[in-house]
């Protein structure tokens, strides 16, 4: 399959460590995390990656769909919407699509719909498992404030959601069905998955250290990142692969040796017909599990080699879950843009089974390709291979 | 883009074992529990009833079609996904710790069934869960048609969704469980012309298009996976023209899109006996 070249000609990203390119560039050029104490009542120690800010309520023909995901959406695509609607006029609104991951949708909403159930009172008069609930009800909100009208999904897949969309939209773009797509991620924190994964015993007390000896398990993040792929040569940075497989093991543990994950990496890089060598620096899926990193590393070091620089962001962000791939997928545009790749926070003593480069400072380099890694539950695997031409 | 043709199908719901018995209107009350061969024992035992159905579904269209479950692509559609697991969840929450069951809470993502699948069939390739309201059988024919003018030789659309928990729906939306399943390959080449299905996603704007016969109870018509039903009926009634795939016309103002199918038949031609009906997915209309 010959490669259609597709040009990523706008971007928008908000996380904890900030709103936006500018502050998020900053606190990865200085190292500097985005983690903090959690604002959700837990029973247990942990950090969070949360965004402080109080988006705005969406416009009154919205209104239904209002959840805190929904106006977070709308706050990454008011960074966008200049670029969205000069795609739409110039492709035709029908011709763009419109593909988002997320594993949480509207659930906040309805943790506080259930509790005021629970607590004897009638549902809240509010909430509407159609309109906040359901995973398409950001589509809704996304196609209300654009005027996107082509194809468009949802992809839930928890934690590769977000990096699966750019296969979507590469396929139908590549088909001639559509000419651009507007593609991301979007979660926000919420009591089930940091049970959830506290239940697995997969959350870590403290700030997450991915590919350390000392590494204890991951933490929880919220943020999202839109990005519109548009045909052609229309900007420098550029979608060149996808690569997507399943580990067909276990529901919740990768395989040992990163057999899918092998894989994933492998096909992204084939369908751009580029070599091994062209990759400048991983963007690990790095989530500080012991299984995690330690088939992470065997899989990038039997494809790539042991000198490539290797960073995982959850420490800075902590774990987007089905954001992750979408906004991680913007970090790496940022540092190959910028020319750095961020140190790996927490890493000393590096366990030497991780036989990956991870720096221990921000190295300045000029970049040319990354590839963006995210593994789900599921066994489910994407690697996203942007590069700077 | 080529058009696809279907060869294979697959149904379960309540009382409706299969593809055939739907369209048939064989309905059998005993039919409570989804055979679902393809998961081993102990793995049926702890999946949902939303995952069984899928994968009795996706059983039967596979085998229908001849295709090997360990190689074909699958992509999985629903559009609330875990909704019994999540109530689950909903409710340790509510409890006095709050704790939750590690194996529930890694059975409540939205690619479960796609998950256990894989793993019950070694499948190793392409495999991935989406949601597009009522637009979910759609989106998963667009991602199918994606797919295929990839190289991919062959993919599985499985569409489920079950019941929604009772008490965060008014009772005149609850629906029943429903799973259906369709293998889709690239026509080849050589293939008449005849019944060719083509899929148009109209957003906005109703259809003046001839409806599909809805003659099917609301608790089935207002799952968000209906529209395969429709599609199940489109094609073993061999429909020629143009019809609407909207089994609510009385909720337009829940969705604000309609789904249409056309089949188009040449004069004369005959359909290749091995398809069981052929379709294309072509550009949605300017809204």
């Amino acid at each position: 399959m010959s490669v259609a070249e597709l040009s990523i000609t706008a971007y928008e990203v908000c996380t904890a460590l900030g709103l936006g390119r500018g502050p998020t560039l900053a606190a990865l050029s200085d190292g500097r995390s985005g983690l903090g104490i959690p604002a959700l009542s837990l029973p247990f120690e942990t950090v969070t990656g949360r965004v402080a800010h109080p988006f705005a309520a969406l416009p009154a023909s919205l209104q239904a769909h209002e959840t805190r995901l929904a106006r977070l959406t709308a706050w990454l695509v008011a960074g966008v919407a200049d670029a969205v609607a000069a795609a739409t006029q110039r492709w035709g609104a029908n011709r763009v699509g419109l593909f988002i991951g997320t594993s949480t949708a509207g659930i906040a909403e309805t943790e506080a719909a259930w509790a005021t159930l629970a607590a004897g009172q009638p549902r809240p008069a509010g909430y509407s498992y159609h309109h906040q609930h359901a995973y398409h009800s950001v589509l809704t909100v996304v196609r209300g404030l654009t005027g996107i009208t082509g194809p468009g999904h949802v992809t839930s897949t928890a934690c590769s959601s977000s990096g699966k969309v750019f296969a979507s939209a590469s396929r139908l773009i590549r088909a001639g069905i559509i000419d651009a797509a507007l593609v991301g991620g979007v979660d926000v924190l919420c009591q089930t998955t940091l049970r959830g994964f506290f239940s697995l015993g997969a959350l870590s007390a403290a700030a997450c250290r991915p590919f350390s000896a000392e590494r204890d398990g991951i933490n929880i993040g919220e943020g999202g990142a839109l990005l519109l792929l548009e045909r052609g040569e229309g900007a420098a940075l550029r979608l060149r692969g996808v690569g997507e497989s399943s580990d067909a093991f276990h529901m919740s543990a990768p395989h040992p040796y990163g057999r899918g994950a092998h894989a994933a990496m492998a096909q992204a890089l084939a369908q751009a017909q580029v070599e091994a060598s062209a990759v400048s620096h991983v963007n690990a899926h790095g989530t500080g599990t012991k299984l995690n990193d330690a088939m992470e590393a065997i899989a990038i070091a039997a494809l790539l080699g042991g000198d490539v620089p290797v960073v995982s962001t959850k420490p800075y962000t902590g774990h987007l879950l089905g954001a992750a791939g979408a906004v991680e997928a913007v970090l790496s545009a940022i540092c190959l843009e910028a020319g750095l790749v961020p140190a790996g926070l927490g890493l000393a003593p590096q366990d030497l089974a991780c036989a990956v480069n991870v720096p221990s400072v921000t190295l300045h380099r000029p970049l040319g390709a990354v590839l963006s890694n995210s593994f789900a539950f599921g066994g489910n695997n994407v690697s996203v291979l942007l590069q700077v031409v | 883009m080529r058009p696809m043709v279907i060869t294979g199908v697959g149904a379960w719901s309540p009382g409706v074992a299969s593809a055939a018995a739907w369209v048939e209107r064989r309905l059998d009350p005993a039919q409570s529990r989804p055979a679902a061969p393809l998961l081993p024992s102990r793995e049926r035992r702890r999946a949902s009833l939303l995952t069984r159905a899928a994968a009795s579904a996706f059983g039967e269209a596979v085998t229908q079609s001849g295709e090997d479950a360990a190689t074909i692509a699958t992509v999985f559609g629903s559009a609330y996904g875990e909704g019994s697991t999540l109530a689950l969840l909903l409710d340790q929450l509510s409890s006095d710790d709050g704790a939750l069951s590690p194996m529930r809470f890694a059975g409540s993502v939205h690619n479960t069934a796609s998950g256990m699948l894989s793993i019950a069939c070694d499948a190793r390739g392409f495999t991935t869960s989406i949601a597009a309201g009522e637009l979910t059988l759609i989106a998963c024919l667009q991602e199918a048609a994606g797919l295929l003018a990839d190289g991919h030789d062959a993919v599985a659309v499985v569409v489920a969704d079950c019941a929604a928990p009772a008490s965060l729906i008014a009772d005149a939306e609850r629906f029943d469980t429903l799973a259906a399943a369709f293998v889709l390959r690239a026509r080849p080449a050589n293939s008449p012309d005849s019944s060719v299905l083509s899929c148009i996603v109209d957003l906005g704007q109703p259809s003046a298009l001839p409806r599909a016969a809805t003659d099917f109870p609301a608790q089935l018509r207002f799952n968000p996976c209906a529209a395969a039903l429709l599609l199940l009926d489109a094609i073993a009634a061999g429909v020629t023209g143009s019809i609407a795939l909207d089994a609510t016309p009385e909720r337009v103002d829940r969705q604000p899109c309609w789904l249409t199918i056309a089949t188009a038949s040449a004069p004369g031609g005959q359909a290749d006996p091995s398809t069981v009906g052929q379709l294309e997915a072509t550009e949605p209309e300017a809204a």
